[in-house]
């Protein structure tokens, strides 16, 4: 794979765990705040 | 009778994402992405998760949401209470329960391979074939399309298909809480173990034949995700990658409007819908992008991947694990997981058409589950023996692309422009445990319905006359192709009539419950 392949692997990866990270985080948050 | 509730947030989250999760994330979106540009793709793919799915997520769950508070939950009843002027908008909702079931015909056969494999795989039924050939021999032998060494008819499919058939019916009986949202709560996570187990075997394959060092995982990670900057510029890659995030986010079809019901006015709708979004996608970018495409060209080389993601799937993948250690367990949990989100899926095409029974005829959960099942089963028929005859393919562009596109153009034309922008941004807030970003009140009023008149214009001006004429039908085919698309229309007739009918007895029945109306009519 190439280097730009990589980089923008990582890079879809980085956002899709980050957006479900913070997704997460705050759901299971509130729910043991509630 | 008391309405359902799901038990908890994280049960609906499952849910949905359950329903997402489908066998779109493993097979069809690397093979989109693979031949739109690989990495480039990535760019409108992202794009339109932003501007299509996210919002179209956000108007589903509070639609449905909005209208479970009065007491509908399908579309025909929803549409209604968002637009009481107009009394022909629940025929449009029609569509929201058509379409489930147009899917689910088809959907519950295939769904019923995957069950099949995985007990092939345990017990080792297909490791006699070595190569692709014998391979498709092997699965055109189990769905009927020949007679050979493997399989001299299509009982053994046949049994697999009751067996799946029960375990959704046995499902949607049960209920919400007892039956949907705990088969999701389960099968998810198996799901997800399952995946990552797959995913870190795969990556650690290396190169597995020293003798082709070009044939490694990291090539096929880099056919999946190489940037060719030069198909940026194509409109069919934009439109790829917009479709692509419409059918595995699951919107557009009825499903997550009518899960979204059975939430409470207080309940979060822009946190658990941005939380099923991304839950799917992690499913489809990081696990499904990263199975099949590299293992098949480690193992095969780019020649494995030109015949399509269903026959990788089905042919390549089940040759690929038997060459590695423990290969008969492996291709256990790649059968299965693909099961289990056939099964989530399924369950949840399945619970329009039994919500609009219990809710616009007050029938009981169990009443409703059995009609639909018998309904269900005979038209499973068409689709089990029309197979070689194009009828699948049919019901997947009526029920599964057409639709869709169709039925999301509508709920949100309807949730932007007739509801209207203020009081639905007001709605999406009501209980939200995030704030959602100003930009999107002009997404979803502006973007995202153009978009998606753009994409069904588009589809209409590149499908619509080929699929209307037959042009791509064999000659052979067409009086089944025919027989399909009349019994579909005739299934929608019925449909609209009976919302006819559910209407009529509301009005009669609100009438009647009029104090004095009854000395008045006398």
């Amino acid at each position: 794979m190439r280097i730009d392949g990589w980089i923008f692997m990582l890079a879809t990866w980085s956002a899709i765990l980050g957006l479900f990270g913070f997704a997460m985080f705050r759901t299971l948050r509130r729910k043991k705040d509630g | 009778m008391a309405r359902e509730r799901w038990g908890s947030k994280l049960g609906i989250i499952m849910a949905v994402a359950g329903s997402a999760i489908g066998l779109g994330n493993f097979l069809r979106f690397p093979g989109t992405a693979a031949k739109n540009g690989g990495g480039a793709f990535m760019i409108p793919y992202i794009v339109a998760l932003f501007l299509l799915g996210i919002p179209l997520m956000w108007v589903e769950w509070t639609i449905g949401r909005f209208g479970g508070g009065f007491g509908h939950s399908t579309a025909p009843g929803i549409f209604q209470t968002m637009w009481r002027k107009n009394r022909f908008i629940k025929y449009f909702g029609v569509i929201g329960i058509f379409g489930p079931i147009a899917i689910l015909v088809y959907y519950t056969y295939i769904e019923s391979w995957l069950l099949g494999y995985s007990f092939f795989a345990l017990t080792g039924r297909y490791n006699g074939c070595t190569d692709m050939k014998s391979m498709s021999a092997f699965l055109n032998g189990y769905r009927g399309l020949a007679s050979n060494e493997y399989f001299s008819d299509i009982s053994m499919a046949y049994g697999f298909f009751l067996a799946t058939f029960a375990i959704n019916s046995l499902t949607v009986c049960f209920g919400i809480q007892r039956g949907i949202e705990r088969v999701c709560k389960w099968g998810l996570p198996i799901l997800l173990i399952f995946a990552v187990v797959l995913l870190v075997r795969v990556f650690t394959l290396g190169t597995p034949n020293p003798a082709h060092p070009e044939n490694s995982v990291a090539n096929g990670l880099g056919f999946m995700w190489n940037p060719d900057w030069s198909r940026l510029t194509d409109a069919k890659v934009w439109f790829a990658a917009a479709g692509q995030i419409f059918f595995t986010l699951s919107v557009g079809i009825g499903v997550i409007l009518t899960y979204a019901s059975y939430l409470t006015k207080e309940d979060d709708v822009a946190l658990s819908g941005l939380a099923a979004a991304s839950a799917n996608e992690v499913a489809e970018v990081i696990l499904g992008g990263s199975i099949v495409i590299p293992a098949a060209f480690a193992f095969f080389g780019i020649a494995a991947i030109g015949g399509g993601t269903f026959d990788l799937g089905f042919q390549t993948m089940p040759l690929v694990l038997q060459h590695l250690p423990m290969g008969n367990l492996l291709g256990f949990m790649w059968f299965f997981l693909l099961f289990i989100a056939g099964i989530t899926s399924s369950i949840s095409l399945a619970q329009p058409a039994i919500a609009f029974l219990e809710d616009e005829f007050n029938l009981s959960r169990a009443k409703a589950s059995v009609i639909f099942a018998g309904i269900m089963f005979l038209m499973c028929q068409g689709a089990i023996f029309g197979l070689g005859n194009g009828v699948l393919d049919e019901l997947d562009f009526w029920g599964g692309t057409f639709c869709l596109v169709l039925f999301g153009t509508i709920e949100t034309v309807l949730f932007a422009w007739v509801y209207g922008m203020d009081k639905a941004w007001t709605e999406m807030h009501v209980g939200a445990d995030i704030t959602i970003p100003r930009v999107y009140r002009f997404i979803i009023k502006y973007i995202t319905p153009t978009a998606l008149i753009a994409l069904l214009g588009y589809w209409c001006f590149q499908e619509w006359w080929p699929t209307i004429t037959m042009k791509n039908v064999p000659p052979a085919n067409r009086p089944y192709v025919l027989l399909t698309r009349l019994s579909l229309l005739v299934f929608f007739v019925v449909l609209s009539v009976l919302v006819w009918v559910s209407w009529r007895r509301r009005a009669a029945k609100a009438v009647a419950d009029i104090p004095g109306s009854e000395s008045k009519c006398a």
